[in-house]
């Protein structure tokens, strides 16, 4: 009976002992059975399209956006089983830039007189909603997603930063810098009167 | 008792594991002046081999297609009073050097061309085939310098800026670079 207490406090200690060097221990197992991480082979980038823009970016807003998905599992149910259902969360870190398309300021949309200058600004606009591969990352992942899953998954992400840039007011307070800047650019320039107006 | 003891160390030991918090974020709102002249649209394959390990039979390819858009333009803040000289009709402005603004590669704009698994071997996930995007979208900045896109967006600043500034009356639009720092390299 006593040998078999010691030998229950041996194994105790041992595991003990093993919870306490775990990092070390898991640090030499895993380094011999780490996967390689997979690294993509160099390829040229190609330029398909060379855009003139003049579009004076006035604000930008940074936004987080956690998404899941759930979907039933396609496998066969079993009575009184209920499949776990495949589920994946999403979390993307993306940035909005607003301002004004310069281009559209035409031909009728723009008054100098003397010191003085009218200008019809363009409305504001989101420019570009930008959210990379780099910006997202797939916080768990359980069963078989396919890419137009995953993609829809991330349009609605991208619509949903939109949607809050906009009720975060981002075209109005990219409209109102957008007129500070070229009014303190005008009159840098000599002009004394600066006048926006809507077309 | 003694093996009620042994049990309750190994759920202490084995529960505690700390639970990652997944919050969104607070939105930050910075204010901008820049003047982007230029978009380049660039595509780029995504080529992937997973045979490197060892312990896995077999194994992986991919072959991705991306597309991605680099914005590019002049900062106008960092253009001070003294850098615009107005002699009647006549404007010297000193602009600053162009820099990156933006790099956008959209979700829809990277497709799968192709898979290979062997049997033994599970398909990409969703994660590995975002970090292959991810690497891909890293190779596309570090290009940036390469595709003359900086250039092209000063040689587009000149135009947009004489332009608006003819339109504002003036006939002779001189525009130089800032010498003191040099953006292109």
């Amino acid at each position: 009976m006593k040998t078999r207490h010691w030998l229950l406090l041996f194994l105790a200690a041992i595991i003990v002992y093993f919870f306490i060097k775990k990092d070390q221990l898991s640090a030499l197992f895993s380094a011999a059975f780490k996967s390689q991480p997979v690294l993509i082979d160099e390829t040229p980038v190609l330029i398909k399209q060379i855009n003139d823009l003049a579009q004076l970016v006035t604000i930008s807003f940074y936004d987080e956006i956690v998404m899941d998905s759930s979907k039933p599992k396609h496998l066969p149910s079993f009575p009184g089983l209920r499949p776990v259902p495949d589920h994946i969360v999403l979390l993307a870190k993306g940035t909005l830039l607003a301002g004004t398309d310069l281009k559209k300021i035409g031909s009728g949309n723009l008054y100098v007189s003397g010191d003085s200058v009218n200008i019809a600004l363009p409305p504001p606009e989101l420019l570009s909603t930008i959210i990379n591969p780099s910006g997202f990352e797939i916080f768990d992942e359980e069963g078989k997603w396919n890419s137009i899953e995953v993609l829809q998954i991330k349009q609605r992400m991208i619509k949903k930063m939109r949607q809050r840039a906009l009720e975060n007011n981002i075209l109005s307070k990219a409209d109102e810098r957008s007129r500070k800047i070229l009014e303190r650019f005008l009159r840098g320039i000599g002009f004394t009167k600066v006048t926006f107006y809507k077309t | 008792m003694f093996l009620r003891t042994l049990v309750a160390l190994l759920i202490f030991f084995t529960a505690c594991t700390k639970k990652p918090d997944l919050k969104e974020k607070a939105l930050s709102i910075k204010a901008l002046s820049q003047l982007a002249t230029v978009e380049y649209i660039v595509t780029k394959v995504i080529k992937a081999n997973d045979n490197k390990t060892w312990f896995k039979p077999g194994d992986r390819k991919i072959l991705m297609s991306c597309k991605a858009s680099i914005i590019a333009g002049i900062d106008l803040s960092k253009i001070k009073d003294e850098q615009v000289n107005v002699d009647g009709k006549t404007i010297r402005i000193t602009l600053p050097h162009a820099e990156l603004i933006a790099l956008k590669m959209r979700p829809e704009d990277i497709k799968v061309e192709y898979e290979g698994v062997s049997p033994f071997r599970s398909s990409f996930s969703v994660e590995e085939k975002n970090t292959l995007a991810a690497q891909g979208e890293k190779s596309i900045r570090k290009s940036i310098d390469s595709l003359g896109v900086l250039q092209t967006a000063e040689v587009n600043a000149n135009l947009v800026v004489t332009n608006f500034l003819n339109r504002l009356g003036f006939q002779e639009v001189i525009i130089s670079y800032d010498q003191s720092k040099t953006s292109l390299q």
